[in-house]
């Protein structure tokens, strides 16, 4: 029997040995009696340390409260199920046990089985977690999100989907979301469900994106809406379909308005190229020679293109020439096909561009590179735009169209290459006809011919009138001392043969000029070289002037001795100070300045005078050109300052004129060193 | 001593030749010169620093080729100023241009006149000058 009940207890002893869950006996004052080895496997305190000490020492102090009251309740004779609380292990983590207990008050013993759920309740946590991350991230999303299954129905709805629909998440839960929302087509026609494409992601799980449909409100209005339906997977399995939706009214109608706006350009755009090219296309036919062809042209291109300057010019590459016809006589540009030369003009840049058959665009804020566009820029031209006419790649022609403001824009580039292809076309024409190309030869050459024949008989007319004056002092002074009666004393007939020899040097001076004047147009001008000393050169001049005996002249002269044309020189220097007599009061110095810079010299001739306008600067060194109001203007030929300007530059120097300090004009003229100086 | 004359001509030597003209001619006014159109209109308004010569002179020689002011403009602003209308204007000049010459009539010139070649001729002119608008020509009563 001893041997029975022994056995009995080791059954027992092997039970609670054994036994995975924690099984322990309390005494009611609070420490353990007796504990099975799970305690020590699960929290790894040793069962020496577990019953040494008052078992409350090991729950979580947010659990003691709780475990003691249950304690009490045990003392009493009830029974615990399923009592939750979390025990410290050695490592000082927490394992949540879940408590089975009876209370033996004869005992005065607990006897308690636990289990470790912690891994459950961390996981039922967590989702518990999720679900609020969640559900917060779809109701703060701006667009509607809503999710249905394999049979269209409703699983969610997010907070947007009922500000976007207005109908509550109640009233969409449970039924086909297609049904509610999406039954209808734009066209009014129905949208059944088996069609409708979001169906089509929950069967076969391709996502798709729509922005031409529409769907409905709760109120029976609808809206244009973009939608992206994805489908909902589950482990693997497609169970349905996330639908993201939002409304899109404002961009349709942005979207209607550029549109509509873009149309009605194409189409006026269009409708203008179409009667411009009729009307050119006409004006080609009709034109019964270039002349006619490129103001016919011009004139409607000007209607089409606002531009303060239109040009059309023929090339001629080989003998870098063009024939300009400009667009009309507003400009001051008289008279159809003048020839200019390329050199100094926008065209010598812009060539091998326009070879390529590229525009060409010149800011002459930034490329300001030659005289020609310093002068642009003066009468206010900001911008010069190119395109090239081109016949069989070769380029034959071009257009310009130069403005006060941008260049021309695409639209007004397509309209300007567009005329050009058709100016091209009808060029082709011409070329072929050769009598053209000969007539128009011809025309070159009577107009250059009028043109130095105007150019001609203007400076004769001035000159004549200084020619008349000089001879006359001559005549008269020389009648003077030949008729000499006693008035007329050694002294003054010396001084009068003075006056006349200076009325001769002036007159030397005058011819000079004219036979110069025609050496530059006819290109027959080269500079005669020789060593010269320029203060002396200088004081010659001012001698057989004459002018100090008329003109208060301060010279300021350094000692330069310098290889320079003689006569240029002279001439420059005359021109200068009879210009400055001629312009400016006479009780007002003149003063003259010969300076070494880095590089050669410069003479200066300055006046206290009215100065130069802004505006005349460039103007008055134009031949027959002369600066100021024309009622005031006094004689001279108006090829002075021409010359001064030319010799300056067939010397490689320049001129130009300023202010002077303090008021007045300034002259300048530079005259460069050569290599043998 | 009879009244001044005005000679306006911006060429010295040529100014110089009317001096000696209107010497040889023995004209015994005395003979103001002015370079420019300005200067004489000074001289004429009382602004110039040569105070004698504010007064009305009794004859007036324009060139109509002037610096700053033309001939035409000094004898257009002469017939606007009342103390001067009556002054006789002759232009010397040489330009033969009919449009200056109309212009120089429609503006009140008296009488046109083209610079002669040679110093005799121009003692001649000057002389015929003298004579007519000095001794012979009766001015309106108020200029006496």
């Amino acid at each position: 029997m001893a041997d029975k009940s022994s056995d009995v207890f080791t059954r027992y002893d092997r039970f609670f040995a054994m036994s995975l869950d924690l099984l322990c006996i309390a005494g009611f004052d609070g420490y353990f009696k007796q504990i099975n080895p799970s305690w020590e496997r699960i929290l790894g305190w040793t069962s020496e340390e577990l019953t040494g000490r008052p078992f409350i020492e090991f729950v979580h102090p947010d659990d003691q409260q709780a475990t003691i009251a249950e304690a009490q309740r045990l003392s009493g004779g009830a029974v615990t199920i399923s009592f939750e609380n979390r025990y410290r292990c050695r490592d000082g983590s927490y394992r949540w046990l879940v408590w089975t207990a009876n209370g033996s008050r004869e005992d005065q013993l607990i006897f308690a089985v636990a289990r470790d759920v912690t891994e459950s309740k961390d996981q039922a946590q967590r989702l518990e977690r999720m679900t609020a991350e969640y559900r917060a991230l779809l109701d703060s999303a701006a667009e509607a999100v809503w999710g249905v299954d394999r049979d269209g129905k409703t699983l969610f709805v997010n907070l947007a989907t009922t500000e976007l629909l207005g109908w509550e998440p109640h009233e969409l839960i449970g039924r086909v979301m297609h049904d509610v929302v999406h039954h209808t087509r734009p066209d009014g026609s129905p949208y059944p469900s088996a069609e409708c494409p979001v169906a089509a992601v929950a069967l076969n799980g391709e996502s798709v994106h729509i922005d031409t449909e529409v769907l409905w409100r709760r109120d029976g209005t609808s809206f244009p809406a973009e939608y992206r339906a994805t489908p909902f997977i589950i482990d693997g399995d497609v169970v349905g379909a996330v639908v993201t939706s939002t409304d899109i009214s404002d961009r349709m109608e942005a979207v209607d308005a550029r549109r509509a706006i873009e149309a009605e350009r194409r189409l006026a755009t269009s409708y203008r190229r179409l009667e411009l090219l009729r009307d050119i296309d006409k004006g080609i036919l009709a034109a019964g020679s270039l002349e006619e062809l490129a103001s016919t042209t011009l004139d409607r291109l000007r209607r089409m293109i606002a531009v303060d300057q239109c040009r059309l010019v023929l090339l001629d590459l080989e003998r870098a020439q063009g024939t300009v016809f400009a667009g009309s006589t507003e400009t001051g540009e008289t008279g159809l096909g003048f020839v200019v030369e390329f050199k100094d003009t926008p065209f010598e840049v812009s060539l091998d561009a326009l070879r390529k058959g590229e525009r060409v665009i010149i800011d002459l804020d930034r490329d300001t590179f030659s005289d020609h566009l310093v002068q642009q820029r003066a009468r206010g031209i900001r911008t010069i735009s190119i395109v090239p006419l081109r016949v069989e790649r070769e380029l034959v022609a071009m257009m310009s169209f130069s403005r006060a403001g941008e260049a021309l824009n695409e639209e007004e580039f397509q309209i300007a290459e567009e005329v050009g292809n058709q100016v091209g076309i009808a060029l082709r024409v011409w070329r072929l006809r050769g009598e053209e190309a000969l007539r128009l030869e011809l025309a070159r050459a009577n107009e250059r011919l009028r043109a130095a024949d105007e150019m001609k008989n203007l400076f004769l007319a001035a000159a004549s009138h200084d020619v008349r004056g000089r001879i006359a002092a001559i005549v008269g002074y020389a009648e003077l001392v030949a008729n000499a009666d006693d008035r007329i004393d050694a002294e003054r007939t010396s001084r009068f043969v003075g006056e006349i020899l200076r009325s001769a040097h002036a007159l030397d001076g005058l011819l000079s000029d004219l036979l110069n004047l025609d050496r530059l147009f006819r290109g027959a001008l080269e500079p005669q070289r020789s060593r010269e000393d320029l203060a002396a050169l200088i004081q010659r001049v001012i001698d057989e002037q004459g002018i100090t005996s008329r003109r208060q002249v301060e010279l300021h002269l350094d000692d330069i001795t310098q290889q320079v044309d003689r006569v240029m020189v002279e001439r420059s220097i005359d021109n200068l100070i009879k210009n400055a007599e001629r312009y400016t009061p006479h009780s007002t110095p003149i003063w003259v300045h010969a300076r070494k810079i880095s590089g050669g010299t410069e003479i200066v001739v300055e006046d206290a005078g009215p100065g130069v306008a802004e505006h005349d600067r460039l103007r008055i060194f134009e031949p027959f050109r002369r600066g100021g109001d024309a009622s005031q203007r006094p004689g001279g030929s108006g090829v002075g300052l021409y010359l001064v300007s030319r010799f300056a530059e067939l010397q490689g120097g320049r001129a130009w004129v300023q202010d002077r300090e303090g008021g007045g004009a300034s002259f300048h003229m530079t005259l460069p060193a050569s290599a043998s100086d | 001593m009879g009244k001044l004359i005005l000679v306006a001509e911006d060429d010295p030597q040529h100014a110089e030749l009317i001096l000696e003209a209107f010497s040889a001619a023995k004209i015994a006014n005395p003979v103001l010169v002015c370079k420019d159109g300005a200067e004489a209109i000074a001289h004429l308004s009382g602004e110039a620093p040569h105070h004698d010569a504010g007064g009305v002179p009794s004859l007036l020689l324009l060139d109509l080729h002037l610096p700053r002011r033309s001939g035409l403009e000094v004898l257009e602003w002469v017939r606007d100023q009342p103390h001067l209308k009556y002054v006789p204007v002759v232009m010397l000049t040489s330009s033969r241009e009919a449009e200056d010459m109309t212009k120089a009539y429609e503006l009140g010139a008296n009488s046109y006149l083209i610079k002669p070649v040679g110093f005799d001729a121009l003692v001649q002119v000057i002389r015929t000058l003298g004579m007519y608008w000095l001794v012979l020509n009766q001015k309106p009563v108020s200029e006496r």
